[in-house]
């Protein structure tokens, strides 16, 4: 009796043991573990699907099929691949324009309830030629990389904006903040210009941001090291540090915010003769006229983009917040002063007569 | 000495030869010493008679008006004279003698000369320290340690165990040093288990009532004096047997995992830098096989894309699963480490390059396994030796199957699951009375 109930034990461990395991794994020469996946319209159905999948030499194999939903349209090219396809690396997820202007929510929703795609996925868009986009490959540049070009680590700049695939999922969902996607197109040299920044109002494309107008957007989300800026005349500064500060105030109009922006910069290009003082009150001028049409810009698009909501969301009751977006994000006022400070003062010798010229420059 | 009735000792006599009569090398030779006539009884391979028996003479004649107890008085041994009593004597290599006059005296003789002289250690390459080794005579031994360790608290108990065979141990240990209760639960089990032979270091552990099985060791054992004075230092009790040339300390923490005590010979940071090393050899040792089989079949998104796809390409054409290329290739190289152990010291490097690099090559270009897999065997292979001691090695070795085996069921969770259940196993171990997992067994600091 003793040694049937051991018996039987061992057998109960081992099926334990081979049960719930991962029996059926495959191995990792049996998968393939595409990077990049494409969203775009089909010609005959809702969603065309397009993976690219980078091999050891540098080469990239494209697979894609047209299906109604994107789970099936997956399903669809693992019928058809000879290896199992996981999406377990998937590191972008590109969406065509014409799609995104009908709204990305179905599709957002799907990767971030797929359990093999890694929610820190970023998100784009594809402007002009959706499959030239998809299909483009330069050589000898690894397309491993492809998702490094919104790398902090390798090719990302602040003048492009990025969204993760949890921050897009978010915003969507926010009453209070809408997301920002970035725009890219099949570069010739490269493998993707940046074209700027499209604005969504709740998952639908409604506008775009140019680069310079991502800049602000970049700095009211906190990545700007590293910028430089052009002004006008030659010169150009780095951006070292930003402080933003934002006074608020609700009065019977409705919200209204004054947004302060402390820019420590450092001079990397300048015309001879220019003071920094002078460099300072032209940037000032300049960045806030051009601010203030920026926000003007994403305000007449009705889509809150900067996560002003965010900012006002402490004060407002529970109904405010979920009429924001439609009643009073339309009727903000919003100012954006800029104050910029030199950091730098030892590439340019300033002689005393030269500082009696920028006062009356200052003056003029 | 002592007198007996002469008819007892005709008797007595008689029953030693009967009792002897299948030992060819049990002699009794008749002898004169200062002109009396004795008969001696001795093993001919334990005892050197010519030379003890000029000696016992040229002491007679210096003697000369003394009577027979103080003729004798230099190799007498204090003793009581039963049938069973002479007969061990003579077994330990004593010679007995009997006079007509129905005297009897049990002597410590020369011996002859079959133990070594104490000569470097040929299992351990001590760097900077003392280069002699423990021999296979248990009073050098203790020598030894006498020698390296003047102190009135080193304390040396003898004992015997055993009973068809009887075996001579010593216990030693630092009185004030080592813990009380150590102390006791080993002597102790000693006295309660002082019947059971011992031949073997297994039998020493049943008899110190350790577990049988067990995938650490419970002592150190080592063949340098010196090792072992530094864990007398440590607060543990050594174990010497006779006729054995390892000493053994008890008991083993888990410290002892990654240091040996010889690193104390080195300067300290030099000291922490090794003992580091072999933790994370220890660590390595154990997760990587399990580590290749979770990233190449369970979990592949934990490595990053570029690695990935290049492990992938090297994988590519391989027949079998990870867990059974990684069995496949873990037997081989527990063979070749086993066939290496005791080959001679000049076949041994033949083997290492069959094995190594031969097997090695031509294993990956039949493309039976991918080459991360044997830049993985290597590196866990490298991090186990790196452990101190051959003894720590073989259970990490053992371990290691464990931890694939899970791993390949359940993926990184069994990974960790495993490293978890080790702790726990560790954590239920306990030597002597004290915790495995105690970072020191000194009697003052206290880890509980």
């Amino acid at each position: 009796m003793n040694m049937r109930i051991a018996k039987a034990l061992i057998v109960t461990l081992v099926m334990l043991l081979l049960l719930p395991g991962c029996w059926d794994t495959k191995d990792i020469n049996k998968q393939y573990l595409p990077v990049v996946m494409g969203v775009g319209k089909g010609a005959t159905e809702k969603y065309k699907v397009i993976l690219q999948i980078p091999d050891a030499l540098g080469r990239t194999q494209i697979l894609e099929k047209e299906s109604k939903s994107i789970s099936k349209a997956i399903d669809l090219i693992r019928t058809d691949s000879e290896k199992s396809i996981e999406l377990v690396h998937l590191r972008l997820l590109l969406i065509d324009r014409k799609v995104a202007e009908e709204g990305i929510e179905n599709i957002i929703n799907f990767a971030v309830r797929a359990n093999d795609i890694s929610i820190k996925g970023l998100v784009g868009l594809i402007d002009g030629d959706f499959e030239k986009t998809m299909y483009h490959q330069i050589s000898p540049t690894p397309e491993i990389s492809s998702y490094d070009f919104f790398s902090q680590d390798a090719g990302w700049t602040p003048n492009q904006s990025i969204v993760r695939i949890w921050e897009a999922y978010q915003n969507q969902n926010s009453y209070t903040e809408d997301m920002a996607i970035p725009m890219l197109k099949n570069g010739e040299r490269t493998l993707f210009t940046f074209k700027g920044t499209a604005v969504m109002r709740n998952d639908r494309m409604v506008g775009t941001l140019s680069k310079e107008e991502t800049l602000l957007f970049n700095l009211f989300k906190g990545k700007y090291t590293g910028g430089t800026i052009e002004v006008a005349q030659n010169t150009s500064v780095l951006i070292q540090d930003a402080h933003i500060k934002h006074q608020t105030q609700w009065s019977e109009k409705g919200p209204s915010i004054q947004t302060n922006v402390v820019l420590d910069v450092v001079i990397t290009e300048s015309p001879e003769g220019k003071g920094n003082r002078v460099i300072e009150k032209e940037m000032q001028e300049e960045l806030s006229q051009q601010f203030n049409k920026t926000v003007r810009k994403i305000q007449s698009l009705k889509s809150d983009v900067l996560g002003i909501g965010m900012i006002f969301r402490p004060q407002l009751s529970e109904e405010k917040i979920k009429e924001w977006k439609t009643k009073w994000f339309p009727k903000l006022e919003q100012n954006i002063n800029v104050r910029v400070n030199v950091l730098n003062e030892i590439y340019f010798k300033e002689s005393a007569n030269n500082n009696e010229n920028q006062e009356q420059m200052i003056k003029k | 000495m002592q007198r007996f009735h002469e008819l007892d000792l005709h008797d007595i006599e008689k029953q030693l030869s009967e009792h002897f009569k299948k030992s060819s090398d049990f002699l009794s030779k008749n002898v004169v010493i200062a002109d009396q006539e004795f008969r001696a009884y001795y093993m001919e391979t334990l005892v050197d008679f010519p030379t003890t028996l000029s000696s016992i003479n040229h002491a007679a004649s210096g003697n000369e008006n003394g009577s027979f107890q103080n003729m004798f008085s230099p190799f007498e041994e204090e003793a009581s004279m039963s049938l069973d009593e002479i007969c061990d004597h003579i077994l330990h290599g004593k010679l007995v003698l009997f006079s007509t006059e129905g005297m009897a005296a049990v002597m410590e003789p020369e011996h002859t000369d079959i133990s070594r002289s104490v000569s470097a250690p040929e299992s351990e390459n001590p760097l900077q320290s003392a280069y002699d080794a423990f021999t296979e005579d248990i009073n050098k031994n203790i020598g030894l340690l006498r020698k390296k360790m003047i102190s009135d608290d080193l304390v040396i108990e003898r004992r015997e165990t055993g009973t068809r065979s009887t075996k001579k141990i010593a216990m030693i240990y630092l009185e004030g040093i080592a813990q009380a209760k150590v102390i006791e639960s080993i002597r102790n089990m000693l006295e309660q288990n002082k019947d059971k032979e011992l031949t073997t270091v297994r039998d020493l552990m049943s008899i110190l009532g350790h577990p049988k099985f067990s995938i650490t060791p419970t002592y150190i054992s080592s063949e340098l004096p010196g090792e072992m004075v530094q864990n007398l230092m440590n607060g543990k009790v050594v174990i010497l047997i006779d006729q054995f040339s390892f000493a053994f300390a008890f008991p083993a923490i888990i410290s002892d995992l990654w240091s040996t005590t010889l690193d104390v010979n080195y300067p300290y940071l030099f000291q922490v830098f090794l003992r580091t090393v072999r933790a994370i050899g220890a660590l390595l040792a154990i997760t990587l096989p399990g580590l290749y089989i979770v990233l190449n079949s369970v979990n592949p998104e934990l490595l990053r894309i570029q690695l990935a796809i290049t492990v992938a390409k090297s994988r590519e054409g391989v027949p079998y699963p990870s867990l059974i290329e990684m069995l496949l290739v873990m037997l081989l190289l527990e063979m070749i480490i086993e066939a290496t152990i005791r080959l001679p010291k000049n076949i041994g490097p033949t083997i290492t390059m069959i094995g190594g690099i031969l097997l090695g090559q031509a294993i990956v270009q039949a493309k039976l396994v991918s080459n991360l897999l044997i830049i993985i065997l290597v590196a866990s292979a490298i991090a186990n030796f790196v452990l101190a001691g051959y003894m720590n090695t073989t259970g990490t070795r053992m371990y290691k199957y464990v931890v694939m085996l899970i791993s390949s069921f359940f993926g990184i969770w069994g990974l960790e699951a495993a490293m978890i259940w080790i702790i726990l196993y560790f954590a239920s171990l306990s030597t002597c009375s004290v915790p495995y997992l105690s970072l020191s067994v000194k009697g003052k600091a206290s880890d509980e």
